[in-house]
């Protein structure tokens, strides 16, 4: 409709009439074409049957050209059948299969030939098997081609014909329509449009609708009678309206001035803007005091300095389906250098548009903080890396001290085998002293000639009894150095071997003799003679060693007379070695770290604090055992070994490596 | 089976092998198809299958000597043609030697001679005879519509002689009969045989000269089993013609002689 002017375009008469006529002739159209299909098909039926007939009524004259095979019949037969429009082609084939006659003509074709084409209508071919009836001969057939195009451009001008008085039918109809319906209807209805678009909606005052004449009873004296009550309506809420609008804006501003003084309030940093125009429409006080009053000027350029949006701004992030969302991120103002954690969001301006909140939080000194923190925590790991350093730096003194605790272990081992060969030597030394001089005596007499019998019997016996004396001390000295030699090839060897434990045993106590001897401390063992381990042998001579200078060191009082037992047993391919003082024991806080290294009461007096820390080593690397010291109720103190008969050793050097 | 015939299953495979490609006229099984267009009196019936006839009698009285089966059906002449060319048929029962056939047909030895003749009414032309065809001239000759008759043919125009086409002979013959026409042209065979039928024609007689006269033949096929037979054939036609025998079957008709007749 947008060929009529516009103010006849919006008349409803012609807006129906238009509608009415339009869809006659769409309707029209199509019942026309439906028709014209129907009828195209009822033609064409119509023909075939036609056809059909014609061909049943030639049959007889063409079976007899066919048995005759008169061409001259043949085609006086075939010019008849040709007088029908339709008929296409006609061909008469004999009954040797040979084409006796054939005549075509080109199809017809038209303006409608597209439209033949897209309904697919081909051309109809009416086959008839002939026969020559006198003697029942099949003589062949008679094939006749309809050519429909005809039939349907027919029906095609019949139906445009229709289609065409149809639209004018429906043409005059719709006037005649429209015309009505503008004198009835649209003409009353113009007019108390116009009344109603007189009368202003939020003040109708005392206006009311005239109804026409003749229209009081039915729709339209309904419609009028309706707006007028509406209008009374109108006019009653409008004053309701309005007042309640006045509360509520009062009410609003109060709010307003809250929800402002509030923000002020706040001593955080709080401001809006209008996500388009980046216009800032409200400012707190601590705003203000940071970038005074930015109100109406662009928040980029106020808070950032900057020309143009800024590139981490997140409106993108709060609008659209982002509504409702806070979102909350860190920024370094770059012009107060001051960091700030903001928290945006989008919010619903009094004026009904959409504006972005947000409140800046200054975390300057947290960040301070953050950044002191950082730096400390850096300094204590230079600290905690230092600390590492000086560790390993204790672990190799630790390896140096436990050198030189055997190294003084060495030393000490020495003086006590010096003063133990020192005596027997001695002795000796003595002795061939006293049968140098008897010899010397005896040799001056034999020279003088004053040598008498009575001076060679008394040198006889002098010599007999030095030697007596020199063979006996040199003999222990023997018998020292050999077990001395076997206690230091253990200590060196290191390695696993199969040995008894009680002879090893005494072994080791021999070399304890010296400090032994100095006390009137006893040494009792109690060891099955036939127990045989296959394990390092010095393992045992120096844990024998430590527990014994472990008592002699710290379990006794002066004078006093201990003793120290050492009670194994075997079960099961365990042995469990057992040693105990009765000496004074240790309290509960000695007791707890006696196995660690440098641990000592004496450490002013020479303790080392190793020596339990090495018994430790040694039972579990080397035995493969367990220990544990105990502090019995009686006394004394209790250490109670257990490790497996035949253990793997392990070198003794892996004691040190422990540490 | 038996054993014995089993073992030599390749020999009953040829015996059936020859029997069965062999053609059926040296087979003798199956009968032969000859085919002719009604001619009374030689061929006597409507269209389809018939016995009735003087060269049909004659042709399937050679054909039993030959020791063949023979069926006779009539048909119109053209479509007596094509069926012998597309194999339909084994041949003709009489025809005329002639160019358009010569390669679809072999002929056998004359059966008989046909003659076209002029009959005439004694006792309106006593005397009738004629030499050329421009002694015809004064007369209205009834011809058969669709005929050709030859020389005849031509000279109706070339000498502008009288002629009205009636539907058959004998309608022309009625016609004769009545007056309304005063010489018939047809074959002299069918005349003198529709004569014999109609006593009342007594009076009609034949002119001594015929319009044109030639001789019958058995047509066989070239493509037809029947051709190896033509050899005997021929050789029972050369023994019915000494035994009188083909007289016998001419004889029907009064006047007509064999072709090669040696009487």
């Amino acid at each position: 409709m947008n060929f009529l002017p516009h103010h006849l375009r919006n008349r409803l008469a012609l807006r129906q009439t238009l509608l009415v006529i339009f869809i006659a002739v769409v309707i029209g159209l199509m019942m026309s074409l439906f028709q014209a299909v129907l009828d195209f098909r009822r033609e064409e039926q119509a023909l075939e049957t036609n056809i059909r007939q014609l061909i049943a009524l030639t049959a007889d004259t063409a079976s007899q050209a066919l048995y005759h095979l008169d061409e001259g019949l043949g085609n006086r037969l075939t010019n008849g059948l040709f007088a029908i429009p339709a008929i296409h082609q006609v061909r008469f084939v004999d009954d040797f299969d040979q084409e006796f006659i054939s005549r075509s003509r080109p199809p017809q074709r038209g303006i409608f030939s597209p439209l033949f084409s897209f309904y697919n209508l081909s051309s109809i071919r009416h086959k008839e098997h002939l026969i020559f009836k006198p003697n029942q001969t099949p003589v062949g057939y008679i094939e006749v081609t309809i050519d429909p195009y005809p039939i349907f451009h027919a029906q095609i001008l019949r139906s445009g014909l229709r289609l065409v008085v149809g639209f004018f039918q429906y043409f005059v109809m719709g006037i005649i329509i429209a015309f009505l319906f503008y004198r009835g209807l649209t003409k009353p209805l113009l007019q108390m449009t116009k009344e109603i678009a007189a009368i202003n909606p939020s003040r109708p005052e005392g206006r009311r609708i005239t109804v026409p004449p003749r229209h009081a009873e039915n729709e339209l004296g309904l419609l009028g009678s309706t707006m007028n009550r509406i209008l009374a309506q109108i006019l009653i809420l409008n004053r309701e309206l309005e007042q309640r609008v006045e509360e509520r804006t009062a009410e609003l501003s109060i709010e307003r001035e809250q929800l402002l003084s509030i923000f002020d309030s706040i001593d955080e940093v709080i401001y809006v803007a209008d996500p388009v125009t980046y216009r800032i429409l409200f400012v707190n006080e601590a705003f203000k005091r940071i970038w005074k009053d930015g109100t109406g000027r662009l928040c980029f350029q106020t808070l950032h300095g900057r020309s143009e949006p800024c590139p981490f701004c997140t409106n993108d992030r709060i609008f659209g389906d982002h509504i409702g969302k806070t979102v909350t991120w860190e920024y370094q103002n770059e012009k107060t250098t001051n960091w700030f954690r903001c928290l945006s969001r989008g919010i619903r301006w009094p004026d009904g548009r959409m504006v972005r909140y947000e409140m800046a939080i200054d975390i300057t000194t947290q960040k301070q903080n953050e950044q002191r923190l950082e730096e400390r925590s850096h300094e204590l790991e230079q600290i905690n890396g230092e600390l590492e350093t000086s560790i390993s730096k204790l672990h190799a003194t630790q390896k140096q001290l436990v050198q030189a605790e055997k190294l003084a272990s060495l030393g000490s081992m020495v003086a006590r085998i010096a003063h133990e060969i020192n005596t027997p030597v001695g002795n000796s030394v003595t002795a061939a002293s006293f049968l140098a001089d008897r010899t010397r005596d005896l040799t001056k007499n034999f020279s003088e000639g004053t040598l008498r019998q009575s001076h060679l019997t008394r040198y006889i016996e002098h010599a007999n009894e030095a030697s007596e004396i020199i063979l006996l001390n040199l003999k222990n000295a023997s018998q020292f150095v050999s077990s001395i030699k076997r206690v230091a090839a253990d200590q060196v060897r290191n390695e696993p071997c199969d040995f008894m434990l009680n002879e090893q045993l005494d072994d080791s106590l021999i070399s304890l003799r010296p400090e032994l001897r100095k006390t009137s401390h006893k040494v009792i063992v109690n060891c099955p003679p036939a127990l045989e381990l296959h394990a390092d042998p010095g393992a045992i001579t120096q844990i024998v060693n430590n527990l014994v200078n472990n008592s002699l060191t710290h379990a006794f009082a002066p004078g006093q007379v201990g003793e120290m037992r050492f009670d194994i047993t075997e079960t099961d391919d365990m042995v469990e070695f057992v040693y105990r003082d009765n000496g004074k024991g240790l309290d509960p806080t000695s007791l707890r770290h006696i196995l660690d290294p440098f641990y000592t009461t004496r450490r002013g007096s020479g303790g080392t604090g190793l020596g339990m820390h090495v018994v430790y080593n040694l039972v579990s690397q080397t035995l493969k055992g367990t220990i544990e010291c105990q502090s019995p109720e009686e006394g004394g103190i209790r250490v109670l070994i257990r490790f497996p008969r035949k253990p793997m050793c392990d070198s003794l050097s892996s004691e040190v490596d422990t540490f | 089976m038996p054993i014995s015939v089993w073992k030599h299953r390749w020999l009953l495979s040829l015996i059936l092998s020859i029997g069965i490609l062999l053609p059926t006229g040296v087979r003798g099984e199956s009968s032969l198809l000859f085919t002719v267009d009604p001619w009374p009196p030689w061929a006597i019936g409507d269209y389809g299958p018939t016995r009735d006839g003087v060269a049909i009698k004659l042709v399937s009285e050679i054909f039993d000597r030959v020791g063949q089966q023979a069926e006779f059906i009539l048909h119109p002449w053209r479509r007596v043609v094509k069926m012998v060319r597309f194999g339909q048929a084994d041949g003709i029962v009489f025809v005329q030697k002639q160019e358009a056939l010569n390669s679809l047909i072999q002929y056998s030895d004359p059966l008989f001679e046909s003659r076209i003749v002029i009959c005439y009414d004694k006792r309106r032309t006593p005397d009738f005879n004629w030499s050329e065809y421009r002694d015809l001239k004064d007369f209205t000759i009834g011809l058969n519509l669709g005929y050709n008759y030859g020389p005849l043919s031509k000279a109706i125009d070339t000498e502008a002689l009288s002629v009205a086409y009636a539907g058959s002979l004998a309608l022309n013959l009625k016609t004769l009969a009545a007056r309304h026409i005063d010489l018939v042209v047809g074959s002299e065979a069918a005349i003198r045989s529709l004569i014999l039928r109609h006593p009342e024609w007594d009076s009609f007689a034949i002119a001594k000269k015929p319009v044109a006269s030639w001789d019958c033949h058995l047509g066989v096929s070239i493509h037809s089993p029947a051709a190896a037979l033509l050899p005997s054939i021929n050789s029972v036609i050369r023994s019915m013609k000494k035994d009188g025998s083909l007289k016998q079957h001419l004889a029907g008709i009064g006047g007509i002689a064999g072709s090669g007749d040696p009487s």
